[in-house]
């Protein structure tokens, strides 16, 4: 079904035209929200909200860019909303283990690249991480990225190639593994 | 030494491991969905029966923002035919008149978006703003735009959409202050402010006209 047909049976209060829509963007929204959280629940509750601000704004969509770009620009603004809060929480707990001394962390322990790629990912400030995780891990367009992020796509290759940048410099170490 | 091309050849093909997700839930988010849609359909038309004397919500906000009386600036671009559904069930609630109801939302809003306005300008053209005080202005501003988009005022789809780009804007710049190089991040949400159009939109919303009664307001 042409997507503008499925908006206005949306409008129109057809529910199984509600569930089509959906169905054809869940998937990536999931996702996405799963790879920016790593965790199960937030994923979830990020799609939905996503999803529930969707349908509730869905008379503003104009049909300018496609509706998958208009959902990842309000997932983007929910899971960056999200994680703010879960950031804050997750500070504190930190800061209460360090109080306590049980810091979960091995001393010592040697991290595979795996993993300390991984945490090198974590540690990009949010715009960088946002945009290498819809880029090299899940394959977004630059042209999406930018509609969804409010900004050029010359932007989003900046932001691409300094987080990639920042990834080279915490990855120095494991340079002569990685081009083995 | 590894070249560049090399380098994100192997960083990709690791990064595919980076959280990956489990297969989609999809039954149950969307069971989620439609409760949730219910639940919160359930509370806004409560919320009109029950709140229909805005003034209420518009003074709670107002409180909240700590409105200077002398405001002077009370117009929007609410009119008359945008004003509030007003359910009266046969409960004997009598609900206020809805001209002054009106008129302390509109100062709680229009107080809230020159806020707004002029903390985006001084982010946008201001130096490395960064400090304390700065932030915590960025989270007050966040918190009332919570507030606002948890009010009946947010039912108003154009005010609705202004305030959710809002709140992406503000929680870019609050989360600025996590990071040790946050200013390097700066770049992309003074550019999302402007491609956005945020700034003449809350502009709009605002302009400066001539007081309209709002003596009887508060």
């Amino acid at each position: 079904m042409e997507e503008r047909h499925l908006v206005e049976r949306v409008l129109d209060g057809d529910p199984a035209a509600e569930r089509r829509l959906y169905d054809a963007h869940v998937d990536r929204v999931y996702r996405l929200a799963y790879r920016m959280t790593g965790d199960d629940e937030l994923a979830q509750e990020y799609t939905q909200e996503t999803f529930i601000r969707a349908f509730d704004r869905l008379k503003q969509f104009r049909g300018d860019a496609a509706l998958s770009t208009w959902l990842h620009s309000i997932a983007v603004s929910v899971v960056y909303n999200g994680m703010r809060k879960v950031r804050r929480l997750r500070k504190r707990q930190v800061d209460l283990k360090e109080t306590v001394g049980m810091a979960s962390d091995p001393v010592g322990a040697d991290p595979d690249l795996k993993e300390r790629l991984a945490a090198a990912i974590d540690d990009l400030p949010l715009g960088y991480r946002t945009v290498f995780v819809m880029h090299d891990v899940e394959g977004y367009k630059h042209e999406e990225i930018a509609a969804a992020l409010g900004v050029s796509s010359g932007t989003s290759k900046a932001q691409l190639s300094r987080a990639r940048a920042k990834l080279r410099k915490a990855l120095a170490e494991f340079a002569e593994e990685w081009a083995s | 030494m590894m070249t560049e091309d090399r380098f994100e050849e192997v960083l990709i093909e690791a990064a595919r491991d980076y959280n990956e997700p489990p297969e989609t839930p999809r039954e149950l988010m969307w069971a989620r969905i439609e409760a949730t849609r219910r639940e919160r359909a359930r509370r806004r038309q409560q919320l009109r029966v029950l709140y229909s004397p805005w003034t209420r919500w518009g003074m709670g906000i107002a409180a909240a923002l700590a409105i200077g009386i002398g405001l002077g600036r009370l117009t929007t671009s609410f009119g008359p035919e945008e004003a509030p559904v007003v359910v009266t069930p046969g409960t004997g609630t009598v609900p206020e008149s809805p001209t002054r109801s009106r008129l302390a939302y509109r100062l709680a809003a229009t107080e809230h978006l020159t806020r707004a306005e002029t903390f985006l300008t001084s982010f946008r053209s201001g130096p490395r703003e960064s400090g304390a005080d700065f932030m915590s202005n960025a989270q007050d501003l966040l918190s009332s735009t919570w507030l606002l988009l948890d009010s009946p005022a947010a039912e108003d789809q154009v005010f609705r959409m202004l305030l959710e780009e809002l709140e992406l804007v503000l929680v870019q710049i609050v989360q600025l202050g996590s990071y040790e190089d946050g200013a390097a991040e700066r770049g992309i949400v003074t550019e999302g402010i402007e491609r956005r159009g945020l700034l003449p939109r809350l502009r709009t919303a605002i302009p400066a006209g001539p007081p309209v009664g709002m003596e009887g307001a508060l």
